[in-house]
């Protein structure tokens, strides 16, 4: 019952952080000099041909006119056309939305298993020489911007090995599921980043249950190390590491852009960027609120994780979104 | 378990191996660069208001000014080789296929080849296409389009003079292009017969073909609106587009022109310059539209690969402006000391990697009316530096933002020639995505970088010089400069117009504040023994390309 009342308030708090998102974001655009009247004409934006586009793209209205218009017509469910009035705001992100979903989806899973399996192997004993290795490694790759990790993968498996293709070119009509090669530098970028700093945290967790004095008992009891690990220390760390895993989402959905731009992934990241570059405010609108929906998501997940198991979760001061890359 | 930590440690190694193994390979991979593509979209190539010079006859231009490079219509037919031709150009999820309405590269490649235009400037001549011939008459006040015969849509209809009048009307009320209709009086045009079109303009203008039609005049079907699944009468049709990932294009097998070679053109979206230089040197796509210097020389001597540098329509003009309305440069000494100040040929090495033509103050290199008969301008630090110090000038402000990468560096490698010449230039680096968001600003600048796409001398005109010109930076406009123009642009006669425009130009030369250090080529890339690609502006075609 708690539960059931904490999650509705916890909806109505999002539902308010996302239309403060929305206008946050819409004053953002706004403030940034230029519309898409003057980006379209560019060298022509000589000033009455801008207000007759203006005119035209319906600029002409006060911005707390068109944020109503906009929040109106997006409450009911209709995300309205792009800023040129060519086509329909769904229609340009439902694409790159499903692309970079299924690299999302795929990618969580790489990483969860990188996370979970490198964090029991490193945090199981703590200090040893495969600890060593994996959290010195692991603290290069997070150190490291994730470009650079593209650029190497790439030099090394598309340009030295030949394994696989340097770009990720989707088939037309087709889906990234059509060509499944085409996902793997992707993926393995993001599961290296997220993937190291989420083993880093599992393996903190694993150390710290490690030593807690039933887990030394029952090695002192001498049951064996599988068993210790399935019987001890996996329960007891589960609620945390899923709790790790579920910070992991809003990067997974948002933070790709340079991950989509080295490999030409056409997912929203990249569509984002540009579109803020055109200010294009109902483009960008409604890529911001899919992530911040996906981010809030995420952390109500991992709160509600955290609630049902209080006592492994130490507060906000080891959280680990506000790091994440 | 023991198997595991060993497993893990072999991981270690095999990255670390990685790690040593990427550092080895070639320092060039610019696989981390993002800057833009060195060839600004087809859309801004295309925003000519009241422009000159124009040419009524079927190849317009001069022979002697225009980069040779085979047009369609002059050579054989290519027996077919069945192949497909991959093409990464630049998209983005928000393009559209209306031609009236997009601004992406890759959109505009997909329409040449879908659609047949008017007139296309074609490697830098116009070559007539859909039409017979567009004649104007004694004054210039009205034209006569007469179209071919036997050109026909992809879905069997004939190409007609109402196609053309609706395709008009679409450009004339776009906003990327109704600039360029302006001069044209749709409403009172008549289509006489199925073949033929009167327009007539609102102020005489001799050359519409080149000015106006030159730029864009692609035709739809009358009545068309289904962007997306273009029907055109192109020598391929559209097979399926997907906006920011690509289009698939077959050939059309009744096109009324000669067949093109490859059976099928794929076009992929990729927005970074690197990443399309990625794809093709791992063998995803054929022809990489627009690769970056640095990418260029990374790929230098790679056998496996081939380098095309287009100057011509598909160059980029790299200058300075300095507006002669306002001190210092209001005294044509000082903007004649800039010019001899100058160390053009140390900008090309330095900035461009050497990979430009030198500029000599004048748009249009390789274009028709470029006039060549000017010396070029040689570095001459002594009289620059007298004639400064005559002026009283020892210091000034160029203001520079990276509108294409390059702007800013070039600002300040000219600020260290000038400090030869004995004047201080203090470089005020401005932010480049807004930099034309403030027009006042922009025309009430002393001093600025810039850069422009190289048009023929008559558009590039009507755009940026004289009275008229709504992108005139520099405030060049004398009277004599203005009459010349107008004069030039309802001359009927090219030969007439073409020398005309030289005058113009020389004009430009000596008087103007704009300097033209260097015509750099847009560089593609592709695979080995892909010919005779032609460029329409700055657009790849491959109607007569095929593989040797």
């Amino acid at each position: 019952m708690p539960i059931v009342l904490r999650l509705l308030s916890r909806l109505a708090i999002s539902l308010a952080l996302l239309l403060a998102v929305s206008i946050a974001v819409f004053a953002s655009v706004e403030i940034l000099p230029g519309d898409p009247a003057t980006t379209i004409l560019g060298r022509n934006a000589s000033p009455d041909r801008v207000d007759a586009l203006r005119e035209q793209l319906g600029l002409d209205n006060s911005p707390v006119v068109r944020y109503w218009d906009w929040l109106k017509s997006t409450a009911q469910g209709d995300l309205g056309l792009q800023a040129t009035g060519n086509r329909s705001v769904w229609s340009t992100i439902s694409t790159p939305l499903r692309n970079t979903a299924i690299l999302a989806v795929v990618a969580f899973a790489t990483t969860s298993i990188a996370a979970v399996g490198g964090g029991l192997i490193a945090g199981r004993r703590p200090g040893n020489r495969t600890d060593r290795v994996l959290s010195i490694g692991t603290l290069s790759i997070v150190a490291m911007p994730e470009f650079v990790i593209a650029g190497l993968l790439i030099s090394l498996f598309a340009f030295r090995l030949d394994w696989v293709s340097s770009v990720s070119l989707v088939p037309l009509g087709g889906t990234p599921l059509d060509a499944p090669s085409t996902l793997i530098l992707p993926v393995a970028t993001i599961t290296l980043v997220a993937g190291s700093y989420g083993l880093r945290l599992v393996r903190a967790l694993v150390a710290e249950a490690s030593a807690q004095p039933f887990v030394e008992a029952a090695r002192l009891a001498g049951v064996r190390e599988t068993a210790v690990l399935r019987r001890h220390l996996l329960p007891s760390v589960a609620a945390p590491t899923a709790q790790v895993l579920a910070f992991s989402v809003p990067y997974l959905i948002g933070g790709t852009v340079i991950v989509e731009q080295v490999f030409a992934y056409p997912g929203l990241g990249s569509l984002l960027v540009e579109q803020i570059a055109r200010r294009d405010v109902t483009v960008v609108e409604a890529i911001a609120m899919i992530m911040t929906t996906a981010v809030i998501a995420g952390f109500l997940i991992a709160d509600l994780l955290g609630a049902l198991t209080a006592r492994h979760i130490p507060r906000s001061d080891s959280r680990p979104s506000a790091a994440l890359p | 378990m023991k198997i595991c930590g060993k497993r893990i440690a072999c991981l270690g190694i095999v990255v670390a191996l990685a790690v040593l193994l990427a550092s080895c390979s070639s320092g060039g991979d610019s696989s981390t660069e993002t800057e833009e593509s060195p060839t600004p979209s087809a859309s801004a190539t295309v925003s000519a208001s009241t422009a000159p010079s124009a040419v009524p006859s079927p190849t317009a231009s001069d022979a002697s000014t225009a980069p040779a490079t085979a047009t369609a219509v002059a050579e054989p037919a290519v027996v077919p080789t069945g192949a497909m031709l991959r093409i990464a150009a630049l998209s983005s999820p928000a393009d559209t296929l209306n031609p009236a309405a997009t601004t992406g590269q890759l959109e505009y490649a997909v329409l040449f080849h879908v659609y047949d235009s008017l007139v296309l400037q074609k490697d830098g001549e116009f070559v007539l296409q859909l039409a017979e011939s567009i004649e104007p008459n004694a004054d210039a006040t009205e034209w006569t389009i007469t179209l071919i015969e036997g050109a026909r849509f992809h879905d069997g209809r004939p190409v007609t003079a109402g196609d053309v009048a609706y395709s008009l009307g679409l450009f004339a009320a776009s906003p990327n292009f109704g600039q360029n209709y302006a001069a044209v009086d749709l409403e009172g045009s008549t289509v006489v017969d199925d073949r033929t079109l009167i327009l007539p303009m609102r102020s005489p203008r001799g050359d519409l073909l080149e000015a106006v039609f030159g730029q864009l005049s692609l035709i739809v079907p009358d009545g068309f609106t289904d962007w997306g699944s273009n029907i055109g009468s192109g020598p391929y049709k559209l097979v399926s587009f997907e906006p920011g990932v690509g289009a698939l294009l077959e050939r059309n097998p009744d096109y009324w022109g000669d067949p093109p070679a490859f059976d099928t053109l794929e076009f992929v979206g990729i927005a970074d310059p690197a990443t399309r230089l990625n794809a093709l040197r791992s063998g995803d796509i054929d022809y990489a539209w627009g690769i970056s210097a640095a990418g260029a020389a990374s790929i230098e001597g790679d056998s496996s690969l081939a380098i095309h540098r287009d100057s011509g329509g598909g160059s980029v003009i790299r200058g300075f402006v300095f507006n002669v309305n306002i001190p210092p440069f209001d005294n044509p000494d000082v903007v004649r000391a800039v010019k001899l100040a100058i160390d053009r040929q140390a900008l090309i090495d330095v900035v461009l990697l050497g990979n430009g033509e030198i500029g000599n103050d004048m748009p249009s290199k390789g274009l028709p009316g470029y006039n060549y008969s000017i010396p070029q301008v040689q570095r001459d630090v002594d009289t620059a530096r007298e004639l400064f110090a005559a002026a009283g000038v020892d210091s000034f402000t160029m203001r520079a933002a990276d509108l294409v990468p390059g702007i800013v560096d070039s600002s300040e490698l000219f600020a260290q020639q000038m400090a030869e010449a004995g004047v201080t230039v203090t470089v005020e680096e401005a932010d480049a995505a807004t930099y034309f968001n403030d027009f006042a600003a922009v025309f009430s600048t002393p001093a600025q970088g810039m850069y422009y796409i190289n048009r023929s001398a008559g558009v590039h005109m009507g755009s940026f010089s004289g009275s008229q010109g709504t992108f005139n930076i520099s405030g060049y406009a004398t009277p004599e400069f203005d009459a010349g123009l107008a004069d030039m642009q309802a001359t009927v006669n090219v030969d007439e117009r073409l020398s005309k425009t030289e005058e113009l130009l020389a004009m430009i030369h000596y008087e103007d504040g704009f300097v033209v250090w260097a015509f750099e080529p847009q560089i593609n890339a592709s695979i080995p023994g892909i010919e005779r690609v032609s460029l329409i502006q700055s657009s790849p075609y491959f109607a007569s390309a095929y593989l040797n």
